[in-house]
């Protein structure tokens, strides 16, 4: 099942590997963006699926970023990813409306539809 | 020794020459003018004496003379003693000028005439008196009201003499007004009253003025100026009340003894000028045996306090010299007043330096040597204090500095920690993304997958210990979501079960979070290593401005702080946010580690 994405975090290393690595499963990567004011935009006139947002980015928090994503009508799915990796961040993502947290190491789209509904 | 004794002996019992001091110029001229004084006084009780038309009884005008030369006796005395200030001078005159009224006793109409134009003269300058103690007229309020007692003095008298008021109820006996340009008694009735109602309004003028200034001053500037306001008042007051009797035409005992009372009181400010100059004296010894006294019988006694009390300063402070300024008693930097500040000081010197100053009210000014003396007799108690406040300052500054390397400890741990997130660790996710994409694109059963399998394997445990470091560093979580779920994260990895049993719900002061953040770790990770307990728990409180962070469990205890490293460093990473951390781990009784540190309010 083929997915529409948005990638938001401040590393373009992150971007380009996921990218590839959802694109090789038949995923489509409809934008990317730096930041959590960027995403919102992004996300209004992307329309995505799904939206994959950093917890670290440089204007905000990604579990706020979150929030602010599925706060809205006819929200997208959003999964809270990092490099780092707390016990803390999956209770903090599903209280923010995220689906989950995945470690980025752990990135594929078999894991993120594990995830999504 | 015994040789030099002799020898002083004998110079002592050389014989000496006396001789009288030589005067200079001012000591002649004021001896000028207290002959001046002393024979207008005699010529005054003469006219007197020998007037055809004085009804005033002879009590009055003995009192009458008296004052005058109560008025230049003390001006000439203070004038020799402060002839830089004005205000003997001013005493002076005004004693001068007093005796003028003297000339209505006249029987000659040119002097009677004189006397009525003359008789006021000595208001303006008795007012001017308002510029004691600095001899200058600082309110405007004063300078104004002298203003008017000239007017009264000069024009209003001369218009009055003109106008043939009787101002003196001299009565028909007395000589001819010679200054009178009409002789209409009701002409003169009318101006007699305006007269009267201009020297009410004046004296009330005055006592206004008075009470205005004693409501302004602090507690040493009443105490200065208590003699000359009070019996300053007090004339003025009775002036009043004298010439509405007058114009009322009360009974003469009834004038007689308000005009007495008058005169009582304005002899007063004389005498009450001359006590304040004496009572400095007597402050002064009594202050310096105070404060002699104080320290001999309590040398723990507050300096301060001592100080304000014996000079009578409430607002009196004290502050030490140090280094590279000065600070208060508990070693807080402080600024001296500058010029202007409405505050003096006074440095206390002890073996050519100074250990401190006296910080005090500017009226204590004029008693320097007082403030000087006093602060001599406590120099030695003052470089005491002066040290013990250095020190106070030493050990603030060092738990400052303590505070700020923690704080730049705590800087750096965070960068490091962002510098491994945003470098090593994202380059290593990078290469795990690419090798599983890697791995897809190679058959399973190849050589290829084993090899690439086993690569990942170890790139995942290179991510894992990464990250496990990084964490150890500086927990990312504390910093973007608080202690809270921070917490949350270090009870999820702990091999015991702790349960979290309370926690504030607003965020605490960055330091004190990190503080409790790592004592709580620590503890935790000695409860998995060493206690064998079953389980934990972890509680975090406010109260009363303090943090309360307490981690206890239920294991085997006798945990010793004094020999692990990792509770020591705790327990000065807690000290130097002013805290102090607490081991209480009786054997086979469990152990509770406790912190409390200041957070405010």
């Amino acid at each position: 099942m083929t997915r529409t994405v948005l990638i938001v975090d401040d590393h373009p290393g992150f971007r380009v590997s996921a990218r590839l690595i959802l694109e090789a499963a038949g995923w489509q990567v409809v934008g990317e963006a730096a930041d959590g004011t960027a995403a919102l935009a992004a996300a209004a006139t992307l329309r995505p699926e799904v939206v994959l947002v950093d917890v670290t980015l440089p204007d905000a928090d990604g579990f706020e970023v979150a929030a602010r994503l599925t706060g809205g009508p006819a929200p997208p799915e959003v999964v809270v990813v990092s490099s780092r990796d707390d016990a803390v961040y999956g209770p903090l993502a599903v209280d923010s409306g995220a689906r989950g947290f995945l470690p980025k190491d752990c990135l594929s789209t078999s894991a993120l539809a594990a995830m999504l509904t | 020794m015994t040789t030099r004794l002799a020898g002083s002996a004998a110079t002592a019992a050389r014989p000496r020459t006396l001789r009288l001091p030589r005067l200079g110029t001012l000591q002649t001229a004021l001896l000028v003018i207290g002959i001046v004084g002393a024979a207008e006084g005699a010529a005054f009780l003469g006219l007197h004496a020998v007037s055809d038309h004085s009804t005033q009884p002879i009590a009055i005008t003995v009192m009458q003379a008296l004052v005058g030369w109560a008025f230049v006796g003390v001006g000439l005395f203070a004038w020799a003693r402060r002839p830089d200030n004005r205000v003997g001078a001013l005493m002076t005159a005004a004693g001068l000028a007093w005796f003028l009224h003297g000339l209505v006793a006249s029987n000659a109409a040119a002097f009677y005439t004189a006397g009525l134009v003359l008789q006021h003269l000595m208001l303006p300058l008795a007012f001017a008196l308002l510029a004691f103690p600095t001899g200058r007229l600082e309110r405007r309020a004063e300078r104004t009201l002298v203003a008017g007692a000239w007017v009264f003095a000069i024009p209003v008298t001369l218009l009055a003499t003109l106008l043939g008021a009787d101002i003196e109820g001299a009565g028909a006996d007395a000589p001819e007004n010679l200054l009178a340009l009409t002789d209409d008694p009701a002409v003169a009735d009318a101006a007699t009253a305006a007269f009267a109602a201009a020297a009410v309004a004046l004296a009330v003028w005055l006592v206004v003025v008075i009470a205005v200034r004693w409501r302004g001053s602090t507690p040493p500037q009443r105490r200065e100026i208590a003699p000359i306001v009070v019996t300053g008042a007090a004339a003025g007051a009775l002036f009043g009340l004298h010439v509405l009797l007058l114009v009322a035409g009360a009974a003469d005992g009834a004038q007689t003894a308000t005009k007495a009372a008058c005169l009582l009181a304005l002899a007063g400010l004389p005498f009450g000028f001359l006590l304040g100059l004496v009572r400095a004296r007597v402050v002064a010894g009594r202050a310096v045996s105070r404060v002699v006294e104080e320290l001999g019988t309590s040398p723990r006694v507050e300096l301060r306090a001592l100080l304000a009390d014996a000079l009578r300063d409430p607002s009196l402070e004290v502050a030490f010299r140090v280094a590279d300024g000065y600070v208060d008693p508990e070693g807080r930097p402080v600024t001296l007043p500058g010029p202007g500040t409405g505050r003096s000081c006074t440095p206390v010197e002890r073996e050519g330096r100074t250990v401190a100053v006296i910080v005090h009210d500017p009226a204590l000014d004029r008693e320097a040597d007082v403030v000087r003396a006093a602060g001599g007799a406590a120099a030695l108690a003052l470089e005491n204090a002066r040290l013990e406040a250095e020190l106070r300052a030493r050990v603030g500054e060092l738990a400052a500095s303590r505070a700020r390397i923690i704080a730049a400890g705590d800087e750096e741990r965070r960068r490091l920690e962002r510098d491994l997130h945003d470098g090593a660790q994202q380059r290593l996710v990078g290469l795990a993304l690419r090798l599983g994409l890697a791995r897809q694109a190679v058959p399973d059963d190849g050589p290829a997958a084993v090899a690439l399998d086993g690569a990942m394997d170890e790139l995942r445990g290179a991510i894992a210990e990464l990250r496990e470091l990084a964490r150890g560093i500086h927990p990312a979580v504390l910093t973007q979501r608080g202690l809270g779920p921070a917490l949350e994260g270090l009870v999820a990895r702990a091999p015991v079960p702790v349960e979290v049993e309370a926690m504030p719900a607003a965020r605490l002061p960055a330091a004190v979070e990190v503080a409790a953040y790592f004592v709580i770790a620590e503890a935790l990770t000695n409860v998995a290593r060493y206690s064998g307990a079953d389980r934990a728990a972890v509680r975090v409180a406010r109260d009363d401005g303090l943090a309360v962070i307490e981690v206890r469990d239920d294991g085997r205890g006798g945990a010793d702080p004094a020999t692990g490293t990792g509770l020591r460093g705790l327990a000065d990473r807690v000290g130097a946010l002013d805290g102090r951390l607490v081991v209480d781990s009786p054997p086979g009784r469990g152990t509770l580690v406790r912190a409390e540190v200041p957070c405010g309010s």
